[in-house]
């Protein structure tokens, strides 16, 4: 459940039917897009240094958290959890390329984890069936006093 | 058919046991009709593409009813994964194998792994495994689509794109997991997940959904019965920290000849019967779990090991750890199961078997191909009959043995 010390807001938005690439590294209204782009309710919790979007599809399938700095009006973080992997087209914007290139440098076969850390960006993955996780962070651009490990 | 069919399989046998004599191997590797030769080694492209723990096997593809065959070393083998899927070349175009029509439009399929995703078409052929075999089966050749990447299938997957040998690190993979069907998840069967079947008009490609039968198996569920219901890994220990080759057995069949018996020390583990998990306590906290042929280490969250090359765990000395693996649905049947963990100080990077291996990863537990070295681990299909055991799908190991 929510944890005590979260503000807790509830926000229902009013998708425009303008979807727009992507949240990683953009502004708060991005979230919106994606938002909308992945028929998503948000849910918001703000904590001392962040504000945390949590991106609930429809079909309950996944979940999503974006990581919102609102000092730098910059979405720094995002987590997404469930039965597959989301558009992370949509979600990663420009670092979804810059991804691409990470990953075709790995060396080595791994099926179902990696992780990379390359350029400012830090990438965990892992999924077997029904079952993937992921989390990209823009180390430069977390809060301080948050950590790798504190953001889920 | 039979001599040439007859004749690949001599010639892989063949090579094992050179295989074997020319590395003063462990002992002999004999091939009965429920074993197939395994090896872990340098990969397809071992000068240019060397590869680490990743295990393979050898298949035969032939155009339906005819002989007109293609033998494929360096398959990899994939307990979690399902299906017979290979890198196209110009040997499998030359096959003409017809493509899965529907609609008068040919299938592709888009396939992530978790990590990496490949594309290309469905096509039917007899596949020869060992000495068993599966007539006019669909399997997936890769990047053998004339149709480009749909955006839908490379929007929800990790990256890379892995479509050529060097980038898939084998000529192909041969998935076994619990599961019959590729796609009998039904999220696999939803366009919101991207992964799945695909017909194309050029490069307009559209999302379908397959039933059952129409889509790729798991090729050991075609097998006779007997040889259908599950299957056996046997892989001897490694006594050192490092080697340049290992070479294993498949046995089909679980419980049902001489040799495919489980043994009543063996510790069983139920799975979920769509996706083929088990589950693994580590530090307290319960993940979901597989017993991963295809994972090329240990894969599991502990942020107190030191890691060295960004997630690979490198303790100073080696570490002795445990976790509880237990079944995903009652008995639960949770059982301590020890690992260790140590550094990559002195391993020459011509080290293709690693026994002690492991990297993070979030929310997950693998017991990768390092679990599997000194054991033999059981693996039964959903929906299977295993003679002494009432409940399928099932996931069991004990400690190796070569008879």
């Amino acid at each position: 459940m929510i944890k005590h010390q979260w503000r807790i807001m509830v926000i229902l938005f009013i998708f425009s039917p303008l979807a727009a690439w992507a949240t990683l590294g953009q502004d708060e209204n991005s979230i919106t897009a994606d938002a909308t782009a992945l028929n998503a309710k948000v849910l918001v919790r703000t904590q001392s240094n962040y504000k945390l979007y949590d991106l609930i599809l429809s079909n309950q399938d996944i979940q999503i958290h974006e990581y919102f700095d609102p000092n730098s009006d910059t979405v720094f973080a995002i987590t997404w959890q469930g039965k597959h992997i989301p558009n992370i087209h949509q979600l990663l914007g420009e670092y979804f390329t810059k991804l691409n290139n990470i990953a075709k440098n790995k060396q080595g076969a791994q099926r179902r984890a990696m992780t990379t850390q390359q350029n400012q960006i830090y990438s965990t993955f892992s999924g077997t069936i029904e079952n993937y996780y992921g989390k990209v962070v823009l180390t430069q651009k977390m809060p301080i006093d948050s950590t790798l490990e504190s953001i889920q | 058919m039979k001599k040439l069919i007859a004749f690949n399989k001599i010639e892989f046998t063949l090579s094992i046991s050179l295989l074997l004599s020319a590395c003063g191997g462990g002992g002999s590797s004999s091939v009965t009709s429920n074993t197939i030769p395994v090896v872990i080694d340098s990969g397809p492209l071992p000068i240019t593409n060397p590869t680490r723990n990743i295990l393979y096997t050898t298949v035969t593809v032939c155009k339906p009813g005819t002989t007109n065959c293609q033998t494929i070393d360096h398959i990899q083998v994939d307990s979690g994964s399902i299906g017979l899927r290979i890198i196209n070349s110009a040997a499998i175009t030359n096959l003409g194998l017809q493509v899965m029509q529907v609609n008068n439009l040919p299938v592709s399929e888009c396939i992530t792994f978790g990590i990496g995703y490949t594309w290309g078409s469905i096509v039917y052929a007899d596949l020869y495994w060992g000495n068993q075999f599966v007539k006019n089966t669909p399997i997936n050749v890769i990047a053998g689509s004339t149709a480009a990447v749909p955006a839908l299938c490379s929007d929800f997957a990790i990256p890379p794109l892995e479509n050529t040998v060097a980038s898939f690190s084998a000529n192909g993979i041969i998935g076994i997991n619990p599961v019959l069907y590729d796609h009998e998840s039904t999220v696999f069967r939803s366009e919101s997940s991207g992964y799945g079947y695909y017909t194309c008009n050029g490069n307009d490609c559209n999302y379908i959904t397959l039933p059952n039968n129409q889509q790729v198996i798991n090729p050991i569920s075609g097998f006779p019965v007997g040889y259908n219901n599950g299957y056996i890994i046997k892989l001897p220990a490694v006594n050192a920290n490092y080697a340049t080759i290992l070479v294993g057995e498949l046995i089909l069949g679980l419980n049902s000849e001489s040799n495919n018996q489980i043994p009543a020390n063996a510790i069983i583990v139920y799975s979920n019967p769509v996706f083929g998990v088990v589950n693994t306590i580590y530090q307290d906290i319960d993940y979901k779990s597989i017993f991963d042929s295809g994972s090329n280490e240990y894969y599991f969250t502990d942020n107190t090991i030191p890691k060295c090359e960004g997630e690979l765990y490198c303790p100073i000395n080696p570490l002795n750890l445990n976790a509880q693996v237990h079944s995903y649905t009652p008995p639960l049947n949770i059982t301590t199961t020890p690992f260790t963990i140590k550094g990559l100080d002195g391993i020459p990077n011509t080290a293709a078997v690693l026994p002690y291996i492991g990297s993070y990863a979030q929310d997950i537990f693998l017991w990768g191909l390092p679990f599997f070295m000194g054991k033999n681990v059981y693996i039964a299909l959903d929906k299977s009959a295993v003679s002494g055991q009432s409940i399928t799908p099932f996931a069991g190991y004990s400690s190796y043995t070569d008879k």
